[in-house]
């Protein structure tokens, strides 16, 4: 082989690993230490201090979505100041680095969070949700998947609490033969008992905090709310209602994990329906804050042109979900 | 790697860049006569080198095709005749809207030209050193849609060889991974001869066996059979026998693929008056246009709920 060619073929990376596969979309040949770059350079800008609004630019460049120069100027500066040579003009590329650096956010574990530390991901995965719900598709389709995925872990990760079962159970003695006294309790034994009232400590603190009272006290209202029925004029009605009042239930502004089963539990009655996409956007228009608005155009009335009726149950999920990301990137929230 | 920084222009050099007409929906003639002469001749001219490659793919992401064959079978053609055809005006819905590797097209063209003196169309080995990428911007007829840029890959056809022979691993050659279409040449002049198909459906296979291998492709979606020269089958004194293997090596195709795999018929430069410059083509640039990319997707590690709410299914 030529000394070119094995340029090209000969120092590459390993052709199944998953981050070469997706840079793939934004270069066309990569050698290990090309790839060895883009994994730095992503890595830093997933390191680097989030916001909402630059979440959110990360997510309009990973749809190909226009942000402003300067917004696309700062982008560029972020990763070329961590390792690769981006310019504004390289917009594949750009997109392509986006979409990883987003990936490499929800890969990462959310620690001792809170809501206000998961804030600027938890718009951004919202904001994924959003423009794939839209019809919108990624750079790379893997975001998605990782959204999904990063939106259910976080709704159970501020309701932590909320899974424990009962107290830990006291290991048993030693069986001894029946008529035989009990033997005395060694260090051994003490030190186990010790270790238990730990454990059993540990347990009643856990389920007696705040966030679990609070997640169960979310849980009754949901079912509840499941229990319930009450029958809407019109299933467009339906769906703006079923999304507002689960929002409205919910503990924390990211909502309830499984919040799109919930919605389909509750419109179960109206599953078959299609619903207007410009009417449910008439009916469930507000004023939506101004950094939003292109990425939400049920509320902001900017509806896509080329989706005209859904079904009930995806159009349900569309709305709860913009309505989510207004809450999540609205000024009470985003700043 | 990722750069896109290209070598400032001379002062005395034309005002107007290739770069600058590309969009520009001009015909292909014009195209071809006017941003070729500006080009400079040189390696940047013929063909692009892989941080070329990448510089393009950083600003558009371009669907790339790689002809997978061996020496002579007809690759470089297939290549050449694109551009040629399309040099020609519109055809199959697509025009010409500019390319950054003119004179490598016009390089491959020559030897095919009549005016080149040959007494019958000839195209020169593709070898080892040569820069691989050729790039086509097309556009669509009624340029409903944004431009569409095509990254071919022209290999010597000796690393294809060495893949069937297992001298060499797809890992070698990633390109073909980042493929968004690959086809696997077979040559129908050889399928056409009695003499020569055994061993060309041999290769053929021991090809297509290897190019299937896990994560060599993209995906099996990838992939597609390439029939070129298929004027010669017309003409065979076994056309039956030419037929039935083609069939065969379709349907092994397919099995060892799990889904079929088309299989296209070409003749780019026959003289045959029945199959006409770029005969075929149509369907190949049907297929690249129908799906301009491949993306390779992985699922992130399946996530166990922890809590009722989160276990819970409508």
């Amino acid at each position: 082989m030529s000394q070119d060619q094995t340029e090209v073929a000969g120092e590459e990376s390993g052709v199944s690993d998953a981050f070469d596969d997706r840079i793939r979309e934004g270069v066309v040949v990569i050698t290990e230490d090309g790839s060895a770059a883009l994994r730095a350079t992503v890595d830093a800008a997933a390191s680097a201090k989030a916001t909402t609004p630059g979440m959110l630019s990360f997510v309009r460049l990973a749809f190909d979505l226009e942000i402003p120069d300067a917004e696309r100027g700062r982008v560029s500066g972020l990763f070329s100041s961590t390792g690769a040579a981006v310019t504004p003009d390289q917009r594949q590329l750009t997109a392509t680095l986006a979409v990883l650096t987003l990936i490499e956010r929800f890969s990462r574990p959310l620690g001792r969070r809170t809501m206000q530390g998961l804030l600027p991901d938890a718009a951004a995965a919202s904001a994924v949700i959003v423009l794939a719900d839209q019809g919108r598709a990624p750079v790379h389709p893997d975001v998605l998947g990782f959204a999904t995925r990063w939106r259910a872990m976080a709704a159970e990760h501020l309701r932590r609490g909320g899974g424990w079962g009962g107290p830990p159970e006291l290991a048993k003695p030693a069986e001894t033969p029946e008529g035989a006294p009990a033997p005395e309790p060694g260090p051994a034994d003490i030190e186990a008992l010790r270790a238990y009232a730990g454990e059993l400590n540990q347990w009643l603190r856990q389920t007696s905090s705040s966030a679990r009272l609070l997640a169960l006290e979310e849980q009754q209202g949901l079912l509840w709310w499941l229990a319930s029925s009450e029958r809407s004029p019109s299933a467009t009605a339906a769906v703006l209602g079923a999304c507002e009042e689960l929002l409205g239930l919910s503990a924390y502004s990211l909502g309830p994990p499984a919040a799109g089963e919930l919605l389909s539990r509750r419109l179960t009655g109206y599953a078959t329906e299609e619903v207007s996409i410009a009417d449910l956007s008439q009916l469930a228009a507000r004023t939506v804050p101004e950094e939003i608005a292109d990425l939400c155009p049920l509320l902001s009335g900017g509806r896509p042109s080329h989706v005209m009726t859904a079904g009930v149950l995806d159009a349900a999920r569309w709305l709860y979900d913009e309505l989510q990301l207004t809450r999540l990137a609205g000024p009470a929230e985003g700043q | 790697m990722t750069e896109s920084s290209e070598p400032a222009p001379p002062e005395d050099a034309p005002s107007a860049r290739i770069d600058d007409v590309l969009d520009t929906p001009e015909t292909g003639a014009e195209a071809a006569g006017e941003t070729g002469a500006e080009e400079p001749l040189g390696s940047r001219a013929t063909a692009l080198d892989a941080p070329e490659a990448n510089a393009l793919a950083a600003r558009r992401r371009p669907t790339v095709l790689v002809l997978a064959g061996a020496v002579g079978c007809g690759k470089t053609s297939v290549y050449a005749a694109i551009y040629e055809r399309l040099g020609r005006g519109p055809f199959g819905g697509w025009m010409f809207a500019g390319s950054r590797t003119i004179a490598g097209f016009e390089q491959r063209c020559h030897w095919w030209r009549t005016s080149s003196g040959g007494s019958e169309p000839y195209m020169e080995h593709t070898r080892a050193n040569d820069l691989p990428w050729l790039h086509i911007r097309l556009r669509d007829s009624e340029s409903r849609e944004p431009a569409r840029d095509l990254l071919l890959g022209d290999f010597d056809g000796e690393f294809f060889d060495q893949l069937a022979d297992n001298r060499m691993q797809p890992s070698e050659l990633p390109f073909l991974r980042r493929a968004d279409h690959v086809g696997l040449v077979i040559d129908g002049e050889h399928i056409a001869k009695v003499t020569a198909r055994a061993a060309e459906r041999q290769q053929t296979e021991y090809l297509l066996e290897r190019l299937l291998i896990p994560d060599a492709l993209a995906g099996t979606d990838a992939l597609s059979l390439i029939v070129t020269k298929s004027d010669c089958l017309a003409r065979s004194r076994d056309a039956e026998g030419a037929e039935s293997c083609l069939a065969e090596l379709n349907q092994r195709a397919s099995k060892l693929a799990g889904r079929p795999v088309p299989l296209l018929r070409l003749a780019v430069r026959s003289q045959d008056p029945q199959f006409p410059l770029g005969h075929g083509l149509e369907t190949l640039l049907e297929m690249l246009g129908l799906r301009p990319a491949l993306q390779i997707a992985a699922d992130p590690e399946p996530y166990e709920p922890a809590t009722a709410l989160g276990r819970f299914r409508a």
